[in-house]
């Protein structure tokens, strides 16, 4: 069930919090979007040091 | 001035938001997934955009659906965006669209709230091979917010 929180614009609230709401995490849409935006970062890196790898 | 935004949903804790789209094609569920890239040092996310299919359960981000609330859906979008780096303040997002036209939309929206989240925010984008200071009027293959 959806609880009203978080801040109100005039009389409608703008947020919503649902803990019960979809996980869209696992959605091969979003997975290939992620594969792909990595693709681009480890050809084109980041400005400022933000592409530094984890090194184990 | 303040853009006209559509109520939206988060789960609080995956991630995940999604809000309605009103207009003559109906009521169409869209959803936004920020996706850590898990490799990186920096706490960098990856903004996915797309349609719920409810049809195919699924989601779909090639689609158009031209659904006459572009300007809406764009704010909304950016309104989520800045919820969610309200929420995680050291976080960078990083965005690109699968198309050109959808670079461009992406540019547009940036560009409609930029005087408003570029006080608090550094906004990139990459094009002819470099990442510069995003302007209104430029092109880009791909965008990048990080707080300031």
């Amino acid at each position: 069930m959806a609880t009203t929180t978080g801040k109100k614009k005039g009389k409608k609230d703008v947020v919503v919090v649902d803990k019960n709401m979809r996980d869209y995490s696992k959605e091969p849409a979003f997975i290939k979007k992620q594969e792909q935006a990595w693709e681009f970062i480890q050809k084109h890196g980041l400005p400022f040091g933000l592409d530094k790898q984890i090194t184990s | 001035m303040e853009l006209e935004k559509y109520t939206f949903t988060t789960d609080e804790g995956r991630f995940s938001y999604e809000f309605y789209s009103e207009g003559p094609k109906g009521r169409i569920k869209k959803a936004v997934q920020f996706g850590r890239f898990k490799h990186l040092g920096s706490e960098t996310y990856n903004l996915g955009f797309g349609d719920w299919n409810d049809r195919e359960e699924r989601i779909d981000d090639q689609i158009s659906t031209n659904n006459g609330d572009r300007d809406k859906v764009l704010a909304t979008v950016g309104a989520i965006v800045l919820h969610f780096m309200m929420k995680y303040p050291h976080v960078n997002i990083f965005a690109t669209g699968n198309t050109k036209s959808r670079n461009r939309l992406y540019r547009v929206g940036i560009a409609r709230v930029f005087e408003e989240i570029s006080q608090l925010y550094n906004i990139y984008g990459y094009s002819n091979g470099e990442w510069l200071p995003f302007q209104t009027n430029s092109d880009y293959d791909a965008f990048l917010l990080f707080s300031k």
